[in-house]
């Protein structure tokens, strides 16, 4: 978990921070929660899908971004 | 009348209906706490709906089986299984009777759980799935009514009060927002989003309102 930590940058913390605490949200809506454009968010984003702490889920609307159970550990600790 | 009311003394049915209601009023705690920006809204999905009936369900399922290992049948039971039956399938504590054969109570338990589990996290996913397409659906009517001044103007009020927690300041997003080089549609989708988030859907419904109203009244002038 240190680890992972250790890996995680700012904007990668403030974007699992803003899952955690508001709940699953689309692309452009956690880019909001952060006060970023979506562009900045996507390479951090993708990211955090690779190391397995977010995924995505598609809806009829779009698609939503959830934190997996190591994200909400890693957010916790 | 009175042999339904003896068939149901016999079988405990009140015990199971504390149960059921202590489990349901927990499951809606735990939903509030989850949906904790939309606690009504969440409640009133289907996905809710559902997660309380599994709730009451399973704790009285519990009850069932706890009664059949010569549990006393009393209020309090019902109302601690009703509180902890959860805790009760995932320690695979051995209150079930074994079954006869293969089958042992850690079995049954250790199903019951990961069954739970299961109909759980589907149960969240369509609570979400709900609250998500309502919110498309307010951001539309949004997009649709409201311009990209109007929106800037109520972000910049909403983020004015907010205070900076993090590398960027929440009083200039919305300059950077109408900065940047996106096009006007995505610039009126992110101050919508903002509003939105930081806000409440309640201001943006207001908005809709007004603007609906405005649209009217310059209507019938020029009529």
């Amino acid at each position: 978990m240190k680890l992972f930590n250790a890996q995680i940058d700012e904007t990668q913390r403030q974007l699992l921070q803003a899952l955690w605490e508001k709940g699953p949200a689309m692309p452009l809506e956690l880019a909001v929660r952060t006060f970023m454009l979506p562009d900045e968010i996507q390479q951090p984003l993708q990211e955090l899908e690779k190391a397995g702490l977010v995924e995505r889920h598609a809806f009829k609307g779009g698609e939503m971004l959830v934190l997996t159970k190591l994200g909400q550990e890693i957010v916790r600790s | 009348m009175t042999t339904l009311l003896t068939w149901l003394a016999g079988h405990h049915v009140g015990l199971y209906v504390a149960t059921a209601l202590v489990a349901a009023l927990w499951a809606v705690s735990e939903i509030v706490s989850t949906f904790a920006a939309q606690p009504v809204r969440a409640l009133r999905t289907s996905g809710a709906l559902l997660l309380v009936g599994l709730n009451a369900a399973f704790a009285c399922l519990v009850l069932g089986a706890a009664l059949a290992t010569g549990l006393a049948p009393s209020l309090w039971t019902a109302v601690g299984v009703g509180l902890a039956w959860q805790m009760l399938i995932r320690t695979r504590i051995n209150f079930i009777q074994p079954l006869p054969g293969e089958g042992s109570s850690e079995a049954v338990g250790f199903r019951l759980d990961e069954m739970y589990t299961r109909l759980q996290a589907f149960c969240r996913r369509q609570i979400d799935r709900t609250l998500v397409g309502e919110r498309v659906r307010l951001i539309e009517q949004a997009l649709t009514m409201l311009d990209l001044e109007e929106l800037a103007r109520r972000a910049h009020l909403v983020l004015a009060a907010l205070l900076a927690t993090g590398p960027a300041d929440p009083r200039n997003y919305v300059q950077k927002i109408l900065n940047s080089e996106m096009d006007e549609e995505s610039k009126e989708l992110l101050l919508v989003l903002t509003i939105l988030d930081h806000g409440s859907p309640a201001l943006l419904r207001d908005m809709i309102r007004e603007a609906e109203r405005g649209k009217k009244d310059a209507e019938k002038r020029t009529s």
